[in-house]
């Protein structure tokens, strides 16, 4: 019996380093290639370790560009989009989960309508309309776009969240004197960490990550953000994997870092509502 | 003096592409400046080069090459693009003095319908605005007849709610309820990059557009509505599948009690979430590259010869499949890991005592209560694997052909490749209405299942 738990143990754990190890190949493929000297992807060997090491390309990445640039304006735009998302998706989840009001259902539904149409084909209007206020080739008006795209999952989530929270807390808070705002502020927020740390999560990544409207909203160079820089690079210099593979993991590097420091939320923060409700 | 070329650049880049030019012409353009062949980039390119034979008098006299930054919002863009090119024409060539009055005829020409179509949109959005501002208050007016002041007073009593949901509400009407509503109104319209200078509303051709795309039933072409639909569907099923049973798999296994550094694995296998999608995409596109390719290197390791993946239409569907897997199944595994730790272990507990196998209890107690954590992520997952659009376009870009295509980006294509923003506007309108239709139909039937199991 205990042999074959243990035979079971090792195919169990056999089995995940297999995945793994699919896993994680072609992460680790591209950073091979960034090491590697401009023309060694003609190599076909599946080795995972550079023949030659070099640092050339992450130097002509960073200083041969406004790469800096774009990455600031990545920056940027994503701590905006963060912000203003998790702000818009806090308040309005709070008041769908807290209140009854006439429009609540339908506008819940209507969040989750928007996911159905698709977004490319909306990039036409919303041109229209962000050249109309004024925020063409400017920050701003990506950070707005942004956000609102972002509030409808970030809603979803949140209010699932808020849902398990009892409402006791707030009553007992609001009995203590508080205001509907302090109870807000101070009971429920906190509480609801794990799911806003999860929403805020989204809104940077989808900040970060995008790149159609980011194109056809940035008209100058020096505006980009990384994924249209990036992309400009990677057609420019139409084969050199190097160059894209280093400039890749720059990009990567940080929303893969924010991600693995918020992974021990994703578990609680997605699931909490969804189990429960 | 005929430009050629780049006239009809305008209308098919694949045909300007296509053109073959002789290679003495070509040495010949070398002189006039930088020669590169087109560089198409995605997904609208930012700046085309194309090297554009011109003609005098039915003969060639000379390559120019053109650099110009291509349609971001394209009847606007393109002719401010075309009208560079044009000018740039006129400067290599010496401007003789036709030539300098053609360009000059044509940029009045081409400024005029810029400011037209400027208007034209003006006009429109704010004709919209006040139809939609219009009917509202038509609608309020009439509730208004019937209850009296009870909109105010429901509004009134509720103001706390409303006063927190109104960023939040304003920003969506604004900013994506506006533009899909905009949306379906240019579904019954053939607006195009022809018609740019009209104003929208002379466009409006009822339900062609609809019948166009529905009443095609020659289902052997790569571009018919059906065949596409088709690919999305089976591209949207097996994904879903795939993801679900991969991401369920590895979450039960993650979650025995025995094994070992399941965090380290969790969290070396939620990595693929993390990675741009974007940039997985291209790093799949290169490891599917027929020479230096991982994948083709693999298949060599073990004596197989190498595949032109993206030549056949079931192997270029099939590197999409293998990059959206790997891209999605770390979603469902977290999903489900969340959902198992949720189960109470004291159901087990009683289930062994009472003798349950671990299938009985897998059967019995683990299916089931996944199930309302998993019904809305499939939902979701079955939504946004339709609407895939990055993976499709950049690791097959429908190669070959327009066969992987799935919808979205067919309808992509029909919009910023053929500038047929009516058509491709009712394509996507098309679109919402399946997914629309899909989730109603799901929810209720899941609603359903859940009364016959008891449930709430």
């Amino acid at each position: 019996m205990r042999r074959k738990k243990l035979f079971i143990k090792i195919m169990i754990h056999a089995f995940l380093v297999f995945w793994v190890m699919l896993t994680l190949y072609p992460i680790l493929w591209v950073v091979k290639i960034s090491f590697s000297p401009g023309k060694s992807l003609i190599s076909t060997s599946l080795s995972l370790i550079p023949e030659q090491f070099t640092w050339a390309n992450f130097h002509t990445v960073i200083f041969g560009r406004p790469f800096l640039n774009w990455f600031m304006n990545s920056a940027i735009c994503a701590a905006g989009t963060t912000t203003l998302g998790v702000f818009l998706a806090c308040t309005a989840a709070y008041a769908y989960s807290r209140f009854r009001f006439p429009g609540q259902r339908e506008g819940m539904m209507s969040f989750l309508i928007t996911q159905m149409f698709p977004g490319t084909l909306m990039i036409i209007p919303q041109f229209i309309l962000i050249s109309k206020l004024g925020l063409l080739n400017r920050l701003a008006g990506l950070i707005v776009i942004y956000s609102t795209t972002a509030i409808p999952f970030c809603i979803w989530i949140l209010k699932g969240y808020f849902d398990t929270i009892p409402v006791d807390l707030e009553e007992s808070a609001l009995i203590d004197g508080a205001s509907r705002n302090q109870a807000f502020w101070y009971v429920i927020l906190p509480l609801a960490r794990p799911a806003i740390a999860i929403t805020a999560l989204f809104s940077f990544m989808t900040a970060w990550n995008e790149y159609i409207l980011a194109a056809t909203f940035m008209e100058s160079e020096l505006k980009y953000t990384l994924p249209v820089g990036l992309r400009m690079m990677v057609g420019e210099f139409a084969s050199d994997w190097g160059l894209f593979a280093a400039a890749s993991l720059l990009v990567s590097i940080p929303v893969v870092a924010l991600f693995m420091s918020l992974q021990k939320y994703l578990v609680s923060g997605l699931t909490a509502g969804a189990v429960k409700g | 003096m005929i430009i050629e070329g780049a006239e009809f650049a305008a209308h098919s880049k694949e045909e300007l592409v296509g053109r073959r030019i002789p290679k003495d012409l070509y040495d010949k353009a070398k002189e006039v400046g930088r020669t590169r062949k087109t560089v198409v980039s995605w997904p609208a390119p930012r700046t085309i080069s194309v090297a554009v034979p011109v003609t005098k008098e039915g003969k060639y006299v000379g390559i120019v090459d053109l650099n110009y930054k291509t349609p971001r919002y394209a009847p606007l863009d393109f002719s401010q693009a075309m009208d560079k090119a044009l000018l740039k024409i006129g400067s290599v060539l010496g401007a003789e003095p036709d030539a300098a009055a053609f360009i000059d005829a044509r940029r009045a020409e081409l400024s005029g319908l810029v400011q037209a179509q400027k208007a034209a949109d003006a006009r429109f959005i704010r004709n919209s605005f006040i139809f939609i501002f219009l009917l509202s208050m038509a609608i309020f007016a009439f509730i208004e007849f019937r209850v009296g002041n009870l909109i105010w007073r429901v509004f009134f009593k509720h103001r706390l709610a409303y006063y927190y949901v109104a960023p939040a509400t304003i920003g969506m009407l604004l900013l994506v309820f506006f533009p899909i509503l905009f949306g379906f109104v240019l579904g019954f319209t053939n607006y195009s990059l022809l018609k740019f200078k009209d104003p929208i509303w002379t466009l409006f051709i009822g339900f062609k557009n609809f019948i166009d795309i529905l009443s095609d039933f020659n289902i052997f072409s790569y571009q018919n509505f059906y065949y596409t639909l088709f690919i999305t569907v089976i591209w949207t099923v097996t994904n879903v599948v795939l993801h679900v049973g991969i991401g369920l798999f590895l979450a039960i296994i993650l979650n025995l009690p025995f094994v070992a550094g399941s965090r380290i694995y969790r969290t070396l296998l939620i990595l693929p979430w993390a990675v741009p999608n974007y940039i997985t995409a291209l790093i799949w596109r290169g490891m599917f590259q027929r020479q230096f390719g991982a994948v083709n290197g693999l298949l060599n390791l073990f004596g197989f010869p190498s595949i032109s993946w993206f030549e056949k239409p079931f192997t270029a569907f099939m590197t999409n499949l293998a990059t959206n897997v790997w891209l999605g199944f770390p979603f469902m595994m977290v999903i489900a890991l969340g959902a198992l730790q949720s189960i109470p272990a004291e159901l087990f507990e009683a289930a062994e005592i009472d003798g349950a196998s671990p299938w009985q209890k897998f059967r019995k107690i683990t299916l089931p209560l996944l199930r309302p954590a998993m019904t809305p992520a499939i939902i979701l997952g079955v939504v946004w694997t339709f609407n895939m659009f990055n993976i499709i376009y950049l690791v097959s870009g429908g190669a070959p052909y327009g066969a992987t295509d799935i919808l979205i980006t067919s309808a992509y294509r029909w919009a910023f490749e053929k500038y047929q923003y009516g058509y491709a506007a009712a394509y996507s309108t098309i679109i919402f209405i399946i997914l629309l239709s899909y989730s109603v139909l799901n929810i209720r039937i899941s609603r359903a299942t859940e009364s016959a199991y008891g449930g709430k």
